[in-house]
């Protein structure tokens, strides 16, 4: 049978599915705005529901403002939203409690990831915050990596880890900080403590 | 910025971090501080077993089978010290030591250097004020587990036995007291230990640490959970042994006869405290070139009243959860039920238990 030969069908347009990609619009706390894909928020389980809660149209999404997220900055955001573009679609990772926990950093994420610590410490706080398990993960594996060969003197500069002493001297100058008549309240319980009662009253 | 403010984290990120550390790295950072080491606990990070092995120098190793993970400190190590784990199986070595300056008290470990054992990454962790008990003690502690293993290893210390039991009494309750090598040195240092060690859960010995069956059977006599021992006893040996577990290993030969006197005394009454007796015997290996036959069943029961029970019929014994396939099943003068199994190696060789049921 010939092409010219061939029946022709009514084809009802509106019944073919059209693959339409929603995009949202973020604005960091330095008014950088952000074009996001809906399948990379998935993964960050508060802006997924965010934005279901929202219900935004594709005009919605261009006629109102973008949706802020008022303690992340701009390059941070950046990272996230590169890293959920990167990502979108793969599953998130359902932590099942059990120690060690087996984290490999992948290529893509370990050069995203190559940035100064105070950018990495502000990654690992918007993973956490926006509920981005799987980037939370990687970036945690990245600060575990800093205790590799380290002996506790080092982990201490590393980490930026008080000394016993330290922590003792900053809870006492936080109580002297205290309300006196606080103070004095807690100082009676201790010593009523020390002294053997069971009850303050 | 060469640093990070890990304390600044929130709670969960803190936690994931060291979710995936190795052991080494978590004890590392638990030494840091009171509230690193609380950090640390909380990961409520499991190991398989702990033991601490008594030599030239002490040696705490901690294993966590489940994830190929695990640890090991040494402590009064000394560099010139002569290392006899390389000895432990060869036996030309006359155990002598050059410059051998034992016995000498425990002291405050000035260090512990610790490694994976996998890899060479060494680390010398100090703490001046700690006692060795406080070492064994953090890092068990920090690794939820309970108990330690305390193996004397090729029966040779530098340490006074006394000095290391104090200082290990501090510690964690001792599980278990292994004892290699009896005899390759002294036996002086062995019965010391066997004296000073008497209250372990259990004991596994290679070899009887006294030459006389007395003083052998004083020890075999002991409450112990379980008993392990790597040598050939003999019928008056088991049937004086007074310990829950029974484990002979090693090449022993043990005979249809031996296990068949030994059973007509258990239905009459002895090892009343047995609940698991198990042989394995690797003496074997030859008897398939040789056409020779394994154990038999029925010739270790010959004279006793039996049923035998088919393969089908499978139960499970105690907290072990070993199962237990069919096997002999034998009555002791009380009616108490005993199950007789025996199973022969693809290797060679072959395993008898006796499941006594409560």
């Amino acid at each position: 049978m010939s092409v010219e030969n061939a029946p022709v069908v009514d084809v009802d347009e509106a019944a073919i599915p059209v693959e339409k990609k929603m995009y949202y619009r973020f604005e960091s706390n330095d008014k950088k705005e952000f074009r996001v894909s809906e399948l990379a928020i998935q993964q960050s389980e508060t802006l997924n529901r965010l934005v279901e809660a929202m219900g935004y149209t594709s005009e919605d999404v261009e006629n109102k403002p973008a949706i802020a997220i008022e303690n992340i900055d701009g390059k941070t955001l950046k990272l996230v939203f590169q890293w959920c573009e990167h990502h979108k679609g793969e599953a998130i990772p359902v932590d099942d409690g059990s120690v060690p926990k087996i984290v490999e950093i992948p290529e893509f994420d370990a050069k995203l990831m190559d940035i100064d610590n105070g950018l990495l410490f502000k990654l690992i706080w918007a993973a956490d915050y926006l509920n981005i398990v799987q980037l939370l993960n990687v970036s945690c594996k990245k600060v575990a990596n800093m205790a590799q060969g380290k002996t506790p003197a080092q982990l201490r500069r590393v980490y930026l880890l008080p000394s016993d002493e330290e922590d003792e001297a900053a809870k006492r100058a936080a109580q002297e900080a205290q309300d006196p008549r606080a103070r004095e309240v807690e100082e009676e319980f201790e010593e009523r403590k020390r002294q053997g009662g069971n009850s303050f009253f | 910025m060469n640093n990070f403010p890990f304390l600044r984290l929130p709670d969960e990120p803190q936690q994931e971090v060291f979710k995936t550390v190795d052991i080494l790295e978590l004890i590392s950072f638990s030494l840091v501080s009171k509230k690193s080491k609380t950090i640390a606990k909380s990961q409520n990070r499991q190991i398989t077993f702990a033991e601490i092995t008594v030599s030239q120098y002490i040696c705490l190793e901690v294993q966590d089978y489940t994830n190929d993970d695990g640890m090991v400190a040494d402590f009064y190590e000394k560099e010139e010290a002569y290392d006899d784990y390389d000895d432990i199986f060869d036996e030309n070595f006359d155990g002598q030591v050059e410059d051998y300056e034992g016995p000498v008290a425990l002291t405050k470990p000035e260090s512990a250097s610790a490694s994976s054992g996998f890899e060479e990454d060494d680390y010398t962790w100090t703490k001046p004020e700690f006692e060795l008990h406080d070492w064994i003690n953090h890092i068990l502690t920090v690794l939820h587990h309970q108990k330690v293993d305390v193996i004397f290893r090729n029966n040779y210390t530098r340490f006074d036995v006394n000095s290391v039991f104090e200082a290990l009494s501090k510690a964690m309750p001792i599980k278990s007291l292994v004892m290699y090598n009896i005899g390759r040195i002294t036996r002086e240092i062995a019965h010391q230990v066997l004296d000073v060690f008497h209250s372990t859960d259990s004991l596994d010995l290679c070899k009887k640490p006294y030459q006389d069956s007395i003083s052998n059977r004083k020890v075999l006599m002991r409450n112990y959970n379980e008993i392990i021992i790597n040598e050939v006893i003999t019928c008056d040996d088991l049937l004086s042994i007074n310990s829950f577990n029974i484990h002979l290993a090693g090449i022993s030969n043990y005979s249809e006869k031996f296990f068949n006197r030994f059973l007509k005394f258990w239905i009459l009454g002895s090892n009343p405290r047995m609940q698991h007796l198990l042989i394995q015997d690797l003496s074997q290996n030859n008897a398939i070139e040789d056409n020779e036959t394994f154990l038999n069943a029925e010739d270790i029961l010959e004279g006793i009243h039996y049923t035998e029970v088919s393969r089908n019929r499978r139960k499970v014994f105690d907290d072990r959860n070993l199962l237990v396939k069919g096997g002999y099943d034998i009555m002791r003068f009380d009616g108490t039920v005993a199950t007789l199994t025996v199973e022969e190696y693809q290797i060679g060789g072959c395993k008898i238990d006796l499941f006594v049921w409560p």
